[in-house]
């Protein structure tokens, strides 16, 4: 049976993640889990004062899936205008990939993608409060 | 008896060969290596469902007419069968839906009974089973006592006995303890913490979901007073289980659910109850389920628990046995083959448990990876997760052979 899923793309970001750091200090961070396998994720985001994601980084364990997604959404995130993050969709997740997830993996491949909405989602409170001590929402 | 796997194998529909699935074929023939999840179907369990619903489909206990006979005395009979399946009185057992359902009911009777009061303990294990462990958790939120929990000995993953009898105090009033871990295997000595908690005068509840139908389970020997498990992992469907209790213990419990067919008499402002087991199977129960469990019952008796659990320990050993051979594999498991229920968890340095999972089932071969819903105990290993592969009567060798290679595979695939 095919291989496919496990691409050498995939293998490669699981063996090599890219910015798989800590951000300290980071304007935004949130944690995604996937409770059923283990899996975790947590997304950092810093932006420069004009709004660009100016560091994207993570930490996480999981199966490659799950890793490979978080790497590869860190690089799309760099440079990227925060009023553009909220278009990322689930597709841009799949089309990074490059392969073919199967409804069982959907939540492992998402993972990253979970994390940025939890973001997107602070960010929408401190927007209200705009007093949050540590969130720099960078104007969203 | 001969245990020939090719004899039994025949008798389950999943492995027959050229199966079809809405009018796809499957690609590969399953090598089925995810017992401890659900175990397959056999086909007598099928007939003996299928009789009730073409043959004699009624409700129980309420029609005075032929069909309406017939399905009350199958039902009970089924009832007959698996109480002397555990060495139990029929009186004491009550069919739940699984399980879950027998471990909350159960917790909720206790509770509604008075049985449990604020001040007390509860000692359990961390081996446990969240359907086992939630309900007792909430119940002691809720009452606001303490839950204490024997831990495990240094590399041998086994519970740590000589613990468990600082931690059964007279405060204590419960003792959970599961038969079989669903993740190492581990036979757990129950009959040797059922006698520390008899000593302090507390009840001892059995999980015994990973045990019944993989080893003989005589209730009255493990010396417990509240057993469960669930009929969809020993052949039987699934949505149908037992709740046993010893019969003056339920004599005294109030039910926890509502509903028809559990009361004497009743008024607008009371109703009263009726005896055991009746009292505790509220509304139209999973019929069909139960019949088809009395049937898993005759077929397993059939063969023989002696002799499955014999087989079960030969594959165990064999598991073990090989994958230790692949560098990089490391088993978490109970490695005595004859203290392990059927279930080997393994890790494989480097690469996720899913991604082991995921290789295996494109090889057709069916395992589980996750915390197996013991995430206490998953985190106690000191692991994210595990490989969990757990064998059955209809498993062979050439299964283990088939486990090895996939695991080899995932690591060429990983190391490329």
């Amino acid at each position: 049976m095919d291989e496919e899923l496990y691409k050498e793309n995939i293998l490669d970001h699981n063996k090599n993640p890219h910015n798989k750091r800590v951000i300290a200090g980071a304007h935004c961070e949130a944690e995604a889990r996937n409770a059923s396998c283990g899996d975790r994720g947590t997304l950092f985001i810093s932006f420069d004062d004009k709004g660009r994601v100016s560091d994207a980084a993570f930490q996480g364990e999981g199966c490659a899936v799950s890793q490979a997604g978080l790497s590869m959404l860190t690089d799309k995130l760099r440079g990227m205008m925060n009023a553009d993050l909220k278009l990322l969709s689930p597709g841009d997740m799949y089309t990074m990939l490059g392969v073919a997830i199967s409804p069982s993996r959907v939540k492992c491949a998402l993972l990253g993608y979970e994390a940025l909405q939890k973001i997107l989602k602070v960010h929408k409170v401190c927007k209200v409060h705009k007093v949050e001590s540590g969130c720099g929402c960078a104007g969203l | 008896m001969q245990f020939d796997t090719e004899t039994i194998k025949k008798d389950f529909p999943i492995f027959y060969e050229g199966k079809f699935y809405e009018g796809k074929a499957f690609v590969k023939n399953m090598v089925y290596l995810d017992n401890a999840a659900t175990s397959q179907t056999p086909r007598v369990v099928l007939d003996a469902m299928e009789a009730y619903y073409t043959d004699y489909r009624a409700n129980i206990h309420r029609g005075s007419y032929e069909e309406g006979e017939v399905a009350s005395a199958a039902y009970e009979e089924a009832r007959g069968k698996v109480a002397h399946f555990i060495g139990a009185d029929p009186r004491e057992v009550v069919f739940t839906s699984g399980a879950t359902a027998s471990s909350n009911m159960l917790v909720s009777m206790l509770e509604h009974s008075n049985i449990v009061r604020a001040g007390d303990e509860i000692v359990t294990t961390v081996m446990e089973h969240h359907s086992s462990l939630i309900p007792l958790q909430e119940l002691a939120n809720r009452q606001n006592f303490a839950v204490n929990y024997i831990g495990l000995t240094y590399g041998e993953l086994r519970l740590d006995y000589e613990a468990a009898e600082k931690l059964i105090t007279p405060k204590t009033k419960i003792v959970s303890v599961m038969l079989a871990s669903n993740v190492t295997g581990a036979v757990n000595d129950v009959a040797r913490i059922a006698e520390m908690a008899h000593k302090v005068g507390a009840l001892v509840i059995c999980d015994a979901t990973a045990a019944v139908g993989h080893m003989p389970v005589v209730v009255k020997k493990l010396g417990v007073d509240f057993l469960y498990f669930s009929g969809h992992k020993m052949c039987g469907p699934t949505g149908i289980g037992v709740l046993w209790g010893r019969g003056e213990l339920l004599e005294k419990l109030a039910p926890s659910v509502y509903g028809g067919g559990i009361v004497d008499e009743v008024t607008l402002e009371k109703a009263t109850w009726r005896g055991v087991p009746a009292r505790f199977e509220a509304g139209t129960p999973n019929i069909a389920g139960a019949i088809g469990l009395g049937a898993a019952v005759d077929y397993l008796e059939n063969i023989g628990l002696e002799n499955i659990r014999e087989h079960s320990m030969a594959l165990t050993k064999e598991a073990i046995t090989r994958l230790e051979e692949v560098k990089g594999v490391r088993v978490i498991a109970e490695k005595e083959a004859t203290k392990n229920i059927g279930i080997v968890s393994f890790v494989v340095e480097g690469i996720h448990p899913h991604d082991v999972a995921e290789i295996l089932g494109r090889e057709a071969v069916a395992v589980r990876a996750g915390h197996h819903c013991a995430m206490p105990f998953i985190t106690a290993l000191g692991v994210p997760a595990t490989v969990r592969a757990s064998f059955y009567l209809y498993n062979t060798m050439e299964d283990i052979e088939a486990l090895v290679a996939g695991v080899k595979k995932a690591k060429e695939i990983f190391e490329k």
